[in-house]
């Protein structure tokens, strides 16, 4: 399966940063954009499976924004970057509905790649149970 | 004497007086006098007196003594030449004092006809005129105050005890000698311009100036310069001299010690602003490093990848799977070019951030040198930016900033005498000011901030304006905002020293830092830095 991945931070080189460590993978399909509105109409447009979002960016925040998408799609996985990473942040990102946090700056692009991977190992699991689930149903 | 009809009136109205009173014609011939006049012959001189006609006959016996014949040729001709009335004092027989006047009197064609002469006695008051004067001056010699009298020339007429000694000097040497060309005067134009008045009988302030002594020490003195004046004499000018010498240099000690107190509290200010924007700082600087140490890790992993595929190419494969392999070395390289590219701009990046903190936070760069204009306002920006970029966004010369803040490249160079470090301290103050007042709105989501920076040339002068659209102040503080210790961010900790050391940075380049208030609009803050000229 292939994941279609939106990376938004009002950053570009962060963007592009991270597009060049993950697209050597043939698993991800990989989007950006450094506007937070346009990142809520591409999830609003097409399906994206994990979301990795910038917390502080102008217009629109991170927090805002991942409320947002969760409206529109309930099973994207969104995990948040932040740089100002005390525990109500992280709290309250978790508390609506981020699926996982990533902290900046990067330490090791690997473990960010670990976090991504476990989302994405995730999303096939739940794929395997809805499918059978479906299997069951059809029986 | 032969009494006139036409002036019987007058006669009665004179002989009732308790001052002596002679008509005369215009040759001098007395025609009457008047009881008191009457008196005053027959003290000093013979009855027969009164037989004399002319008028100086009648007098000289009085006023003989000291050779004056005014009556002759000074008095009457005087009236007849200016047609108006004429006053002298007059020594007197047994050192008696007078005072004359004569007078005109005309017919109804205007024209003068006869004199009317008036005799005063004024011996007592001269007396005792002249022993005050002898008691003034007395008193003058016994002064602390250095007291000094010149003419309106400059010369010196009278010299005290006080100031004999603080100068050195003694009034015999220096007597009728001009006080400028003393050694003791530095030329001093305002003594210059209060002297000049108090010759036109124009009262200065008080002036404060150094004097030297002949054997080097000098100084401190207040002068007052008052005129003064003698009957019809020329103005005199009394000069009061006084040592201020210790409430000088205590005066001084104050002042240094106040310009020491205000440098330390802008460097407070400067290590405050630095605390405030330190979480900013950090960030910017975190966002770079982030970016280049994924690089390298992402280069350290291409190369891996690019190993890996260079050993495939070595063994035998099919046309089409090499083809695939050189593909996708290509692009690994390609995206290689760009990480070198990206980790370079993002050095610069960090280093450009470190080189405003330095320039910002260097005393010696307190010192006002040659530098370019938008130098401290790109160091301002780049420190400030991280408060900014989430809450709106700023414009300088009408151009969008963004991360990469760079004016100096940008805009052409603005030569000023300043300094870098001061500069950029004013500019973070307002730009810091202008957040802090879009915080404090409510309406803040639907109206991002935004900071407008123009800086244009006028004349010989570098025009500088800060315009936000945050709140502004409410009218009734206009004249409190650049007092120090008035703040309206008391409850989020503002010193409210900022405006005051702005405005104070602005003094040091001899400039005034205005404000053009929009009272819940926003403000503009003004000021005009004159440019500086290569010669």
């Amino acid at each position: 399966m292939k994941f279609n991945i939106l990376i938004v931070d009002d950053e570009i080189e962060i963007i592009n940063t991270l597009t060049r460590f993950l697209e050597i993978d043939d698993r991800f399909k990989i989007q950006s954009t450094t506007d937070a509105i346009e990142a809520l109409d591409i999830v609003r447009k097409e399906k994206i499976h994990i979301l990795i979002s910038d917390i502080m960016m102008p217009k629109l925040n991170g927090i805002d924004l991942l409320s947002k998408v969760k409206k529109v799609d309930s099973l994207i996985q969104v995990i948040t970057m932040t740089a100002y990473s005390t525990v109500p942040k992280v709290v309250s990102c978790l508390g609506r509905g981020a699926n996982d946090y990533i902290l900046k700056p990067f330490e090791n692009l690997e473990d960010v790649q670990k976090i991504i991977d476990i989302t994405a190992e995730k999303l096939e699991r739940w794929k395997h149970v809805l499918i059978e689930s479906k299997h069951r149903e059809i029986k | 004497m032969k009494p006139d009809t036409e002036y019987f009136e007058f006669q009665q109205i004179f002989d009732s007086f308790d001052m002596a009173v002679i008509v005369m014609d215009l040759d001098g011939n007395v025609e009457y006098f008047n009881r008191e006049m009457k008196e005053i012959l027959s003290k000093y001189s013979q009855p027969s007196m009164v037989e004399r006609k002319k008028c100086y006959e009648l007098c000289q016996d009085i006023w003989s003594e000291a050779g004056n014949r005014f009556c002759s040729w000074c008095g009457i001709n005087d009236v007849i030449n200016k047609g108006k009335t004429v006053k002298k004092f007059v020594k007197g027989a047994d050192k008696t004092h007078w005072f004359f006047s004569w007078a005109p009197i005309r017919n109804q064609a205007h024209k003068i006809t006869k004199i009317v002469k008036t005799v005063t006695d004024i011996t007592d008051q001269i007396e005792e005129k002249k022993y005050l004067g002898n008691k003034l001056m007395d008193i003058f010699s016994k002064m602390r105050i250095g007291i000094m009298i010149l003419d309106d020339k400059g010369k010196i007429i009278f010299l005290n005890g006080a100031m004999e000694k603080r100068w050195g000097l003694g009034f015999n040497e220096v007597a009728y000698t001009y006080f400028p060309e003393l050694e003791i005067y530095d030329n001093n134009s305002a003594f210059n311009r209060a002297f000049d008045n108090a010759c036109r009988g124009i009262r200065s302030n008080e002036i404060e100036m150094e004097m030297k002594r002949y054997d080097g020490q000098s100084f401190q003195v207040s002068i007052d310069l008052i005129p003064f004046k003698k009957d019809n004499e020329n103005w005199q000018v009394i000069m009061l001299e006084q040592d201020i010498t210790k409430l000088f240099n205590e005066k001084e000690l104050v002042k240094n010690d106040l310009k020491k107190k205000e440098a330390k509290l802008v460097e407070l200010d400067k290590l405050a602003a630095i605390g405030q924007l330190a979480a900013g700082i950090a960030h910017e600087l975190n966002t770079p490093t982030t970016y280049v140490r994924g690089n390298m890790q992402t280069f350290g992993k291409y190369t891996k990848i690019i190993a890996d595929l260079v050993n495939r190419l070595q063994d035998d494969i099919p046309v089409s799977e090499r083809n695939a392999v050189l593909d996708r070395m290509e692009k690994l390289i390609t995206n290689m070019k760009e990480i070198a590219q990206s980790s370079f701009n993002g050095t610069s990046r960090i280093m450009k951030i470190i080189s405003s903190m330095k320039s910002f936070v260097h005393t010696r760069n307190n010192m006002p040198i040659l530098i370019n204009i938008y130098a401290p306002l790109q160091d301002a920006l780049i420190l400030v930016f991280n408060r900014i970029k989430y809450k709106g966004s700023v414009f300088v010369n009408e151009m969008k900033i963004t991360n990469d803040i760079n004016l100096i490249d940008i805009f052409p160079s603005i030569s000023i005498l300043g300094s870098e470090s001061r500069l950029s301290q004013l500019f973070i103050i307002l730009f810091n000011n202008s957040i802090d007042a879009w915080e404090s709105k409510s309406d803040k989501k639907k109206d991002p901030l935004r900071i407008d920076i123009n800086v244009s040339v006028k004349k010989n002068a570098v025009k500088i304006e800060i315009k936000d659209n945050a709140f502004g102040f409410p009218d009734a503080i206009k004249d409190k905002i650049f007092e120090p210790f008035y703040t309206t961010k008391s409850k989020t900790g503002g010193t409210g020293l900022g405006l005051s050391i702005a405005r104070q940075i602005a003094a040091e380049h001899n400039t005034v830092l205005m404000a053009d208030n929009m009272p819940g609009k926003g403000v503009n803050f003004k000021m005009k830095i004159r440019i500086h000229k290569k010669t």
